[in-house]
């Protein structure tokens, strides 16, 4: 899987653009690591970050439902 | 990783050891030309056995594993030279290289797969099974390549591990294909045709296993809201209806959004029915009026028919009844005329001498004395009774009797009698009336028989012309319903279906439109309830509410984002697959335009367009069979990488093409696989296009060309055949 | 005397010989016209009734005026009687030409008694059959050489015409 490339589809996504009312230049040319502090962006990637092989649906609802508790989305 | 060579052992056709039946390929575009029923598919089958132990029946379309092919895998010489107690052995080894790697170690393998059976009872019948103590299973052997020598291979798996380098399960069907199969391999009408080739190339399951996760956490955000909601409420029961309430809607909207799908895919088959219905509509409509006008014609033509028998029945009948029979008379008539003539002259003659006769006698019988006075003075006298001479009256009887006797025997003489005996003027004059009325007939025989001949023979080529005509139609009727595979019953029905599949599609269409209807009120309804919550005692939580808004966002996202991507990749395997098609059709300058894949509901359907997006011409079956193969090619090219070669191995892939379409394809595959196989029937009887092959097609390979020792249709004895190859290149 | 009457009861007979000649030609007791017309055509004959094969022949014969009485009594086969033949105009036609070919003369006709008048009746009876002898013997002696080909519907309109040339 190319994490990468995986988050970089979410942030070309134009309702997700609309919805963290970021524009598309602003998003270019950044590395995906060092985006801005959006909940929705944060959201996916922490979704992709923590996706691997050993992971289940439930482990990362989880894991995204304890990172909002603790502020970090 | 390429092929460098497979042989077989007393498999199927190829009887003998692997040195009679080696084929060594090369990098690039190897054939193997043979006509129909030569083996091509055989080898191709064999290729199959080795990797996945299991061969493809053209007739079922399916694979079989060794379990159920069993005897018949084994070739027919072979099992007929099996005394009792012999093991004859079936076996096909791969040579295979990793050209991609430096080292000498790992780089090489053989592979091979073993299937035994042995000889336990004589029976006539050499494929009965009743005769043979057969395997359960083959057995599978790998040697790889150690520096120098090839050694046997017993890591766990290593089998497997082999076959997934040189073919990745994933990408198998688009790389090892029958040409019967490229129909279902890329179906355009199902999702999950053009989803499975989508997840070979990208990944796509990705994005489906996030939809999973935001779906999750959003139901968990939105349940949290409502826990919240109806902890804050003023009246518990008031809120539990509320909240009944709205989970009803939102299962209606949910239902009623899978109605709409399913009633969305209902118009838009008959959309299509109806466009197919279109095309034929005309055709039948053609059909139909052919149909009619033959009928017409033959009515015609029976018509005339009848008319002609009936005209030829009564031709005889004219003798009489128009008198042809009169025709040589005249002549008579003028004698019996003459003789007419002569009697009435004749007769006139003797009746006026009789006449003349009578009327002397009459005279001389009637004469009185001298000195009587005349009779008529005498008659005056008898009626005034009295006599002239002497002035008195005539009062002696004697005498007056005596004078009355006189006149009266003078009457009596001049009223005597006819003539002639008989009078048969009459007679006569009927016969010759007949004849003066008859005369013109006689005359005019001739004529009315030429008249009457004259109308047969219009009749005769008028119904000859009919009956031509009659089969020129019933000709034109054929060849149409040839060519639109229309017959008289099927038209009928074509107009009556496209009027019922109209029907149905407007039905399906109101049906949809009432559904959308149904689910803006059920949205509404949610929207108001959702704006018109029971009144809470407090407030829901901040974090609650921004939990719930995140997390149906990240839904949204999710869903939309995984729709994109595929449409991107849809987009990308169409350029793609435009690219290869367009290589593919260099030569053939009717081909014009672009393929798309067209949205239409779950399914993606090629269509033909312009450089405007305006469809020209409908797609037909080899264009359709071109699409899909470009698309496999696609998939193909799209998922490799530098670093990965798959070899392409198919057989009759051409087999719908025309010729140009068969060189296109060949020059296209080396763009694509590193390695293609291909088994072909359509160079076999083409010198032309082997000539093009063998001369202009870049990076060929090993061409073979196969035969088998007996022809397919003088194989009462298999038990002799044999595969005889030739390496041409 | 009604001579019409008189010729009406004959019954003119045809040599025996011909009789194959007759049966092959014409239906035999035909009652209805046109159903007769019908299946004589598909029975492939010519003629509906004898009879008028029989007038046929006589103006064949009297076209060719070849009379051939037939000698014996007992070698003619008669059939029904003149009166019954069909259509008037053809049959008082064909009376009219024997009328013309006979020797009788029409004025001593007249003068004769009633046993005169009998005998002379039959005489134009026997030429009349002598006629229709005469044409049948044509018909057959060219039916013997094969010069008439009864598979042509034409044939017998054909003929009268062959014979016009013929004289």
């Amino acid at each position: 899987m190319n994490k990468k490339a995986v988050f970089q589809s979410f942030i070309e996504n134009e309702d997700l653009q609309q919805k963290t009312k970021l524009r598309k230049d602003k998003l270019e040319g950044l590395d995906y690591i060092d985006l801005i502090q959006d909940p929705l962006i944060n959201t996916v990637k922490q979704t992709i970050v923590h996706m691997d092989d050993d992971s289940t649906v439930d482990k990362l609802a989880r894991k995204l439902n304890q990172l909002f508790n603790n502020g970090q989305l | 990783m390429i092929i460098k060579s497979i042989s077989l052992q007393d498999f199927q056709c190829y009887s003998g050891v692997h040195e009679n039946n080696k084929f060594e390929f090369e990098k690039g575009l190897n054939v193997i030309i043979g006509d129909n029923g030569s083996g091509k598919s055989k080898l191709y089958d064999a290729f199959n056995w080795i990797l996945y132990d299991r061969v493809f029946d053209s007739n079922s379309r399916g694979f079989f594993p060794t379990s159920t092919i069993r005897i018949n895998l084994f070739s027919d010489k072979a099992k007929k030279g099996a005394n009792v107690g012999d093991t004859i052995t079936v076996e096909v080894k791969l040579h295979l290289e990793n050209n991609l790697s430096s080292s000498s170690i790992g780089n090489e393998y053989f592979l091979y797969r073993t299937y035994t059976a042995k000889r336990k009872e004589l029976i006539e019948d050499y494929n009965d099974l009743k005769g043979w103590e057969l395997s359960h299973i083959s057995t599978e052997k790998v040697e790889t390549k150690d520096v120098l020598h090839f050694k046997l291979d017993n890591s766990p798996g290593i089998f497997d591990k082999v076959r997934k380098m040189l073919v990745p399960d994933d990408m198998m069907p688009y790389l090892w294909f029958q040409g019967e199969q490229v129909d279902s391999l890329i179906d355009f009408k199902k999702e999950e045709s053009l989803t499975k080739a989508i997840n070979a190339l990208s990944d796509i399951t990705v994005y489906d296993d996030i939809i999973l996760v935001a779906e999750k956490v959003k139901d968990q955000a939105n349940s949290m809201y409502e826990k919240e909601q109806s902890g804050l409420s003023k009246n518990k029961s008031e809120f539990d209806n509320w909240k009944t309430s709205k989970d009803k809607v939102e299962g209606k909207i949910k239902k009623e959004r899978e109605v709409i799908i399913e009633l969305t895919e209902q118009v838009e088959q008959s959309s299509e029915k109806i466009n197919t219905l279109l095309g034929r509509i005309e055709d039948s409509e053609r059909v139909l009026t052919l149909n009619s006008n033959l009928q017409a014609e033959k009515e015609r033509s029976s018509t005339v028919s009848e008319n002609l028998k009936s005209v030829t029945q009564n031709f005889n009948k004219n003798i009489f009844s128009k008198k042809w029979i009169l025709r040589n008379t005249l002549p008579i008539w003028d004698e019996f005329e003459s003789k007419r003539k002569n009697y009435q002259d004749k007769r006139e003659d003797i009746v006026t001498s009789r006449k003349a006769e009578r009327q002397i006698e009459e005279a001389q019988k009637m004469r009185l004395p001298v000195n009587i006075p005349n009779r008529k003075h005498l008659e005056d006298m008898i009626q005034e009774n009295k006599c002239f001479v002497c002035d008195r009256e005539l009062d002696e009887e004697h005498a007056k009797n005596h004078v009355i006797a006189l006149l009266e025997r003078a009457k009596n003489i001049s009223s005597r009698g006819p003539l002639t005996k008989y009078n048969f003027s009459d007679f006569f004059e009927r016969l010759y009336n007949i004849g003066f009325n008859n005369e013109s007939a006689a005359k005019s025989a001739d004529d009315s028989v030429n008249r009457e001949i004259e109308k047969i023979q219009k009749l005769e080529n008028e119904k000859r012309r009919l009956s031509e005509n009659v089969d020129a139609v019933v000709q034109q009727l054929e060849s149409l319903m040839q060519l639109s595979s229309l017959d008289l019953f099927t038209s009928k029905g074509i107009e009556s279906a496209f009027r019922s599949t109209e029907k149905t599609k407007d039905t399906w269409q109101e049906q949809l439109t009432l559904s959308k209807s149904r689910l803006k009120n059920f949205e509404d309804e949610l929207n108001s309830l959702n704006q018109n919550p029971p009144e809470l005692k407090g407030e829901v939580q901040q974090q609650t509410i921004q939990r719930k808004e995140l997390f149906n966002d990240f839904y949204l996202v999710a869903k939309s984002t995984r729709e994109s991507v595929y449409d991107k990749q849809i987009r990308k395997i169409e350029a793609e697959a435009n690219k290869h098609f367009h290589a593919m059709t260099s030569d053939n300058s009717s081909v014009q335009g672009r393929i798309i894949l067209e949205k239409r509901g779950s399914a993606y359907l090629p269509k033909n367009v312009n450089s405007e997006g305006i469809e020209m011409s409908s797609i037909n079956d080899s264009n359709i069979i071109l699409i899909k193969l470009a698309t496999i090619m696609a998939i193909v090219s799209m998922r490799g990488n530098s670093r990965e070669t798959f070899p392409l191995i198919t057989d009759a892939p051409t087999s719908k093409f025309s010729d140009n379409y068969t060189i296109g394809f060949c020059n296209t595959l080396g763009s694509i696989y590193a390695q293609s196989i291909i088994m072909s029937y359509d160079f076999f009887h083409n010198e032309a296009l082997k000539k093009t092959l063998l001369e202009n097609v870049k990076n060929v390979g090993a061409v073979y060309i196969i035969e088998p020792n007996t022809k397919e249709d003088n194989r009462e004895n298999r038990d002799t055949l044999a595969t005889y190859k030739t390496r041409i290149k | 005397m009604d001579l019409f009457e008189e010729i009406g009861k004959k019954r003119p007979k045809y040599a025996l010989k011909y009789q194959k000649l007759m049966e092959s030609f014409a239906r035999k007791g035909a009652v209805d016209q046109k159903e007769a017309q019908e299946s004589s055509y598909d029975l492939g004959k010519f003629f509906n009734t004898q009879y008028e094969l029989y007038i046929y022949a006589t103006f064949l014969g009297l076209s060719i005026d070849n009379p051939l009485p037939i000698e014996n009594a007992e070698d003619g086969k008669g059939f029904i009687e003149v009166r019954s033949w069909k259509p008037d105009d053809v049959v008082n036609y064909l009376i009219m030409c024997v009328f013309a070919k006979s020797k009788i003369d029409f004025n001593d006709l007249e003068d004769m008694d009633e046993m005169g008048v009998q005998r002379e009746m039959r005489a134009f009876s026997k030429l009349l059959e002598a006629y229709a002898n005469g044409g049948l013997d044509y018909l057959n002696g060219l039916l013997n050489k094969g010069e008439l080909s009864f598979d042509d519907d034409y044939c017998f309109v054909k003929l009268l015409k062959e014979v016009d040339t013929k004289d």
